[in-house]
């Protein structure tokens, strides 16, 4: 849960910070106290709590314990290796960000300049979307520049640190979330596969060390997933529903919308998934549930999507894509056969690498599809596949040159999903041993009340 | 624990640790070691950047801005970078192209092409490796 609380607190402050000090007009000193007040206030709320969890100790860590990783014990290989692969990569991850302390092309050009632009320019900060500048893809949403900025101005200072940790965070995170995610909810092997995994396409760590918003949207859209799967695990073992997480993953949606206008593809097809699969529920009675699940995630994602939408409407210009189309265009590129041939293809080709190491993972390790993992499994399937007719869709309708837009973003674009795709996949592998790891339902029964 | 576990464990942890140390192995090798490029160009609009008046659209003009210069794909391409890592340098000033402002910056950043003198336009200060700070005289 560490790494659904710094998720939270990452996208909370970047959307704090867009409302009270660029919206709001508040002053550093107001907006820093505000915010520190607000610690404060959540700290002393949770003071109790977390100190009978260390009395208790309750709170474990899912994860490694170090010594017990270093034995060199046969069950300790996996932990061992992923630590070994996971070091490899964060210098790797340093290296990259030394080389390249201003991020890739997408970084700079777009959310470092907009950061850059928002630190530089105090009040008059709305000069970021000019018209002159359309080619910087003005329209997209700011939760990345505000987390910058607002670093900048406690460092005060306009470090390139700032962003290169922002996107370690953000990568490490999502292995963090991925492999403790797992770990809980199929194994500890399952976990430690999943992030050796992870670890070896190069682009994730490329892409991260990049500063490109893909790997942050790929975190928030894994932690909605993950908590969605986690409450329907909690729901089908428990009497009592459990109403908060569904909030925490519409809380998590919303943030995904907020850092890339792909991350509003995302929260459409994360709600028509959970919608889509309302008429499947058995009693009248879990329809009701399910119904008010629904409607708790949206109203988690409310406040984000309202504070997207005012950006959207006020201060940012419309979508350089949306403008350039008309219903003419748009039909006859429909209409347009090659045009499908020509998606397949280099969606097959890009989508066939990921398709196929999941695939040998499957068939190498087994899987069994458990009855309490299923309706996490279904939303999180639908979602990907919404996600990937949906990039479908705007490439087929893109106004730029097919080809060049497919190879220059498809890339990324698969990426974002990635870490999802890991996740669901390793929810139904189940590896062939005697002594398989507690299951959630199990850690459920057997926690002290 | 069978066979096609441990194999398929195998094969994970081994497909990892290669695709992670050749990552490591392409970062170290001297061949891919090179200069910012950003943080160059930062430098070079450092002084340039304090002149020029904050919050304000200024022009911008470059050795590829006449398209008669431009006689590939890859000056295209060099173009768009170069003013877009002028824009990132520069910033909040927003940087239009073209020479209708009363300031305009000039990146000359190619001197094998030679650029045909504007009589409206007058160098202020000349701040080395082809930046230029002009006025324009009819604003």
């Amino acid at each position: 849960m560490i790494f659904t609380a710094l998720g939270l607190s990452l996208g909370s402050s970047a959307s704090l910070y867009l409302l009270g000090k660029l919206l709001l007009g508040l002053p550093t000193l107001v907006f820093f106290a505000i915010e520190i007040s607000l610690v404060f206030l959540l700290f002393s709320i949770s003071f109790e709590k977390i100190k009978r969890c260390f009395i208790k100790s309750e709170l474990k860590l899912p994860c490694f314990d170090l010594r017990s990783v270093l034995q060199p014990k046969p069950q300790r290989i996996l932990p061992f290796a992923f630590l070994i692969a996971l070091i490899v990569n964060i210098f790797s991850f340093l290296l990259l960000s030394v080389r390249e302390p201003h991020g890739g092309w997408d970084a700079w050009a777009i959310w470092n300049m907009r950061a850059r632009f928002i630190f530089r320019s105090g009040e008059h900060w709305r000069n970021a979307f000019s018209s002159a500048m359309a080619w910087s893809h003005i329209d997209y949403p700011l939760l990345i520049p505000s987390l910058v900025t607002r670093s900048w101005a406690y460092v005060g200072d306009e470090t390139t640190l700032v962003p290169a940790t922002l996107a370690a965070v953000f990568t490490f995170s999502t292995l963090g979330f991925l492999v403790s995610s797992l770990s809980v909810l199929s194994g500890k092997k399952q976990g430690s596969i999943a992030g050796l995994l992870l670890l070896s396409s190069p682009v994730f760590i490329k892409f991260g060390a990049s500063q490109c918003a893909d790997i942050p949207l790929g975190f928030f859209i894994l932690s909605t997933i993950v908590l969605l799967t986690y409450r329907d695990i909690y729901n089908y073992n428990s009497l009592r529903k459990n109403y908060t997480l569904t909030i925490l993953a519409g809380f998590m949606t919303g943030f995904a919308a907020s850092t890339k206008n792909e991350g509003m593809l995302f929260l459409v097809a994360v709600s028509t998934a959970q919608i889509l699969l309302l008429p499947f529920a058995n009693t009248k009675k879990e329809y009701r549930s399910q119904l008010k699940q629904v409607c708790l995630f949206l109203l988690g994602l409310l406040p984000l999507l309202g504070l997207l939408l005012y950006f959207k409407g006020n201060i940012a210009p419309s979508s350089e894509f949306l403008d350039s189309q008309n219903l003419k265009n748009v039909f006859s590129r429909i209409s347009d056969f090659s045009r499908y041939i020509v998606i397949v293809k280099e969606f097959s080709k890009q989508l066939g690498y990921y398709v196929a190491i999941l695939g040998a993972c499957l068939l190498f390790l087994g899987f069994k599809l458990e009855k309490q993992k299923l309706a996490g499994i279904t939303t999180a399937l639908l979602t990907i596949f919404l996600m990937l007719l949906g990039y479908a869709c705007v490439y087929l309708i893109t106004p730029y040159d097919l080809s060049w837009h497919l190879v220059s973003s498809l890339d990324r674009l698969l990426i974002q999903l990635w870490p999802v795709s890991v996740f669901t996949c390793f929810l139904v592998i189940r590896i062939r041993h005697k002594e398989m790891n507690l299951t959630v339902s199990q850690s459920i029964e057997s926690r002290p009340t | 624990m069978r066979f096609f576990s441990k194999l398929g464990m195998g094969l994970i942890i081994g497909y990892s640790f290669f695709e992670s140390f050749q990552l490591f192995k392409e970062l170290t090798s001297t061949k891919f070691l090179r200069i910012d490029l950003i943080t160059q160009h930062d430098k070079r609009y450092h002084e340039i950047r304090k002149a020029l008046p904050q919050n304000t659209t200024v022009g911008y003009i470059s050795s590829l801005s006449d398209p008669k210069n431009i006689l590939s794909v890859d000056d295209i391409t060099h173009e768009v970078q170069e003013y877009y890592l002028a824009q990132y340098a520069l910033s909040p000033v927003v940087l239009e192209r073209g020479k209708d402002y009363s300031f305009v910056v000039g990146n000359f950043y190619r001197p094998d092409i030679k650029i045909e003198t504007d009589k409206n336009l007058t160098i202020i200060k000349d701040y080395g490796n082809g930046v230029l700070l002009l006025k324009n005289n009819l604003k």
